[in-house]
């Protein structure tokens, strides 16, 4: 969906984006990640062109991104930022409205979007359609602003570090929101991040930047077992890997046949959440069951171990 | 860090308790002064001052005096019950009311006095408010505005107590209870230039304002945009802004004159070294500052992150400017356009001495002849449509952020 090749910008001395070349596939998340000065925000600006490549390209479903104004390419394509940018003079309806307005769709048409947006994201339009920004709270603003994003039904959405502004408990909420919502919309999203564990948890492939430079590109999995050498290993091979290894996992993969006493926890629950229910119960194995409740079988402390040192 | 919060906790602690004290027992201190101030003013100093004729000077006359016993024995209680209630912490709208209607009391008054102190066979005979008039109604319009700020009041209740204000001024004017005044006889000697005096103040500081506006808009907007173009243009108005406005005047004068005889067709539009012409550039040239300076500050306080969404989300230029950045920015922009037209209606006073006009004619002309009735018959009305101005623009700077 989206194709970057050898793409490069430069600010006088500096090389900021130095040739990248990767592709996101459609309906995917590709997490960007890397310490700041790293190049991956003005990575994200090449491909909407807010900032204009020095050299290399970009395609969007298959067509050249310079072929159109800088407008028109940017109207198509789903920007949220940091901190939301919504307009605080504008009511949530019509923040939502701006691109569809900027397009040109007819009044009833947006109307019918802005609703069935402010349903998906749970705000309910009568309470919250004529209120103005600030009236909302933080994780209700950063909601809009993914809203407004993809008013206009875009294929590919951008996103610049947008849960940042955000407390670590609404954060979480708004991760998991994204990704339902991106399951249901199936649009592509690139998404910008410092933080290694979102763009595990919410990439299905991550890119590690680093001077400018795309160091490695690949599932969350290959990175963390297989880091390339130098700054991707130093920025995964910390303390938490055999953990982060584990929220790869689900507890399905590892059930095996037999009995344990104690609740039982679902075959969809991550490893890692699994492990830390196994050491806060104090238990070496504990029951498993199907979304429905049906007994699966069991998962155990040792299995769970194994498969956590298994790459190490 | 510690210590100093501490500290800082102890001083606010030590505060609210001497205000809590204050609160319990004492008295409320701007009612004391304003009580003060009647009383002293009451009996030290004339209530209106009786002319022969409109240049002599006159003798004081104390209220008492002025007016008829049972009405002065009235007014000085009505006078003295709100004052009373100013010295006492009576709620915040009690003040508000007391106060206005003392203003009433002390404008029905002065009308009053004329026919009480000018027999029929004295026909150039005047009377003129005096030292307590004018001290008295100081002191409760202290005590009117000190209450409605701390009313809090929304914007449009502030507009509908100027209107009120304006209502009841014009109630005296229309009803004839001013009539016997000086300066209303003033007034019907030159009511025929009066309005057009009037217009012609509003009329230049207005169209200066407007001028201002065309200008400096757009030059707030390319500034904001260019560091280099903010670093030539802001220090030069700077400038502009401290030259006295006579010696600015004075300067149009040698230009405009050379522009008038030398350009054809100059001096058929009306450009002349004398009049208009310099009076509006003068105006024109002071308000700029105000609103370019503020067009760049307001433009500045918007958020960043709607800039940079409106961008990634395709707005053209034109499109944020008008649509995010200038609304964000019209109140800032607003509060400059406030502080050139008050100073505006000012400064037109001044032009009347190049002959551009305005209530400033009658404020020379009656420094010319000594006669200060006339003087106040051009300074009352530039005072009311200065404090309207400042009214009216502070209300809508305050309901258009009430949408922000």
């Amino acid at each position: 969906m989206i194709e970057v090749s050898n793409l490069s910008r430069r600010f006088g001395e500096l090389l900021a984006v130095d040739s990248v070349s990767f592709g996101v596939a459609a309906g995917t998340i590709t997490a960007l990640v890397g310490t700041s000065g790293s190049g991956k925000s003005t990575l994200l600006r090449l491909v909407n062109r807010l900032i204009e490549p020095t050299s290399g390209s970009v395609k969007i479903d298959g067509r050249d991104a310079a072929a159109v104004s800088g407008e028109e390419l940017r109207r198509g394509i789903g920007y949220a930022i940091q901190g939301n940018g919504l307009f605080p003079h504008w009511t949530v309806a019509r923040n939502i409205a701006t691109v569809p307005e900027l397009l040109g769709w007819d009044k009833p048409r947006i109307a019918r979007r802005v609703e069935e947006l402010l349903h998906l994201f749970g705000l309910e339009p009568a309470l919250y359609a004529h209120k103005l920004p600030r009236q909302l709270s933080g994780g209700q603003q950063q909601r809009v602003g993914v809203a407004r994003a993809i008013a206009a039904e875009p294929k590919v959405l951008l996103m610049d570090e947008p849960f940042g502004a955000l407390d670590p408990i609404i954060r979480l909420k708004a991760q998991e929101d994204i990704l339902a919502i991106q399951r249901r919309v199936g649009i592509t999203i690139l998404l910008v991040t410092h933080d290694l564990d979102e763009a595990i948890r919410l990439g299905d492939r991550i890119a590690v930047m680093d001077s400018g430079r795309l160091l490695q590109y690949g599932s969350p999995a290959e990175i963390l077992a297989n880091p390339a050498r130098g700054f991707v290993e130093r920025l995964v091979g910390g303390a938490d890997r055999p953990l982060r290894l584990l929220s790869l996992g689900k507890v399905a993969e590892l059930v095996e046949p037999g009995q344990a006493a104690g609740a039982p926890i679902s075959e969809a629950t991550s490893l890692r959440d699994a492990l830390s229910d196994l050491l806060w119960r104090g238990s070496e194995a504990l029951p498993v069951a199907s979304d429905k409740g049906a007994p699966l079988g069991r998962i155990t402390l040792p299995a769970i171990v194994a498969r956590a040192g298994r790459r190490a | 860090m510690n210590s100093g919060f501490s500290a800082s906790a102890t001083r606010r602690g030590f505060r609210s308790a001497a205000f809590a004290g204050l609160k319990r027992g004492s008295f409320d201190k701007l009612g004391v002064v304003v009580a003060l101030l009647t009383f002293a003013a009451l009996l030290f100093e004339p209530f209106v001052t009786l002319r022969a004729n409109r240049i002599v000077s006159g003798k004081g006359v104390n209220v008492f005096d002025a007016l008829p016993h049972a009405t002065a024995f009235a007014a000085v209680v009505v006078i003295a019950i709100v004052a009373a209630a100013a010295i006492a912490r009576t709620a915040t709208w009690i003040r508000a009311v007391g106060a206005g209607l003392a203003l009433v009391v002390l404008a029905f008054l002065v009308g009053e006095t004329p026919p009480h102190l000018i027999g029929p066979n004295q026909p150039l005979a005047r009377v003129t408010p005096a030292g307590a008039f004018w001290l008295i109604g100081f002191a409760f319009a202290l005590l009117l505005t000190d209450a409605i700020g701390r009313l809090r009041l929304g914007p449009w209740a502030r507009l509908a107590i100027l209107a009120v204000a304006f209502g009841i001024a014009a109630a005296f004017l229309v009803s004839g209870q001013w009539d016997g005044l000086s300066v209303m006889k003033e007034y019907a000697v030159h009511s025929d230039s009066f309005w057009q005096e009037a217009a012609s103040h509003v009329e230049l500081a207005l169209a200066s304002l407007g001028g201002a506006l065309v200008v400096g808009l757009p030059l707030g907007v390319a500034c904001q945009a260019s560091p280099r173009l903010r670093e030539l243009t802001l220090p030069v108005l700077n400038i502009v802004q401290t030259i006295p406005s006579i010696a600015m005047y004075g300067l149009m004068m040698a230009p405009l004159a050379w522009f008038a005889a030398k350009v054809p067709g100059a001096a058929e539009l009306g450009i002349r070294g004398i009049g208009t012409a310099p009076a509006l550039i003068a105006l024109f040239l002071y308000s700029l500052l105000p609103v370019v300076g503020n067009t760049v500050v307001g433009l500045d306080s918007v958020p960043a992150q709607s800039l940079e969404a409106a961008q990634g989300m395709g707005m053209t230029r034109r499109q944020r400017l008008l649509g995010i950045e200038l609304p964000l920015a019209t109140p800032v922009i607003l509060t400059g356009v406030r502080i050139v037209l008050v100073q505006n209606i000012g400064l037109v006073t001044i032009a009347a001495l190049i002959g551009g006009g305005g209530f400033g004619v009658f404020v020379f002309q009656g420094i010319g002849q000594a006669a200060t009735d006339l003087v106040l018959l051009g300074a009352i009305p530039t005072i009311a449509l200065a404090f309207s101005a400042a009214v009216i623009l502070d209300a809508l700077v305050d309901i258009l952020k009430g949408k922000t």
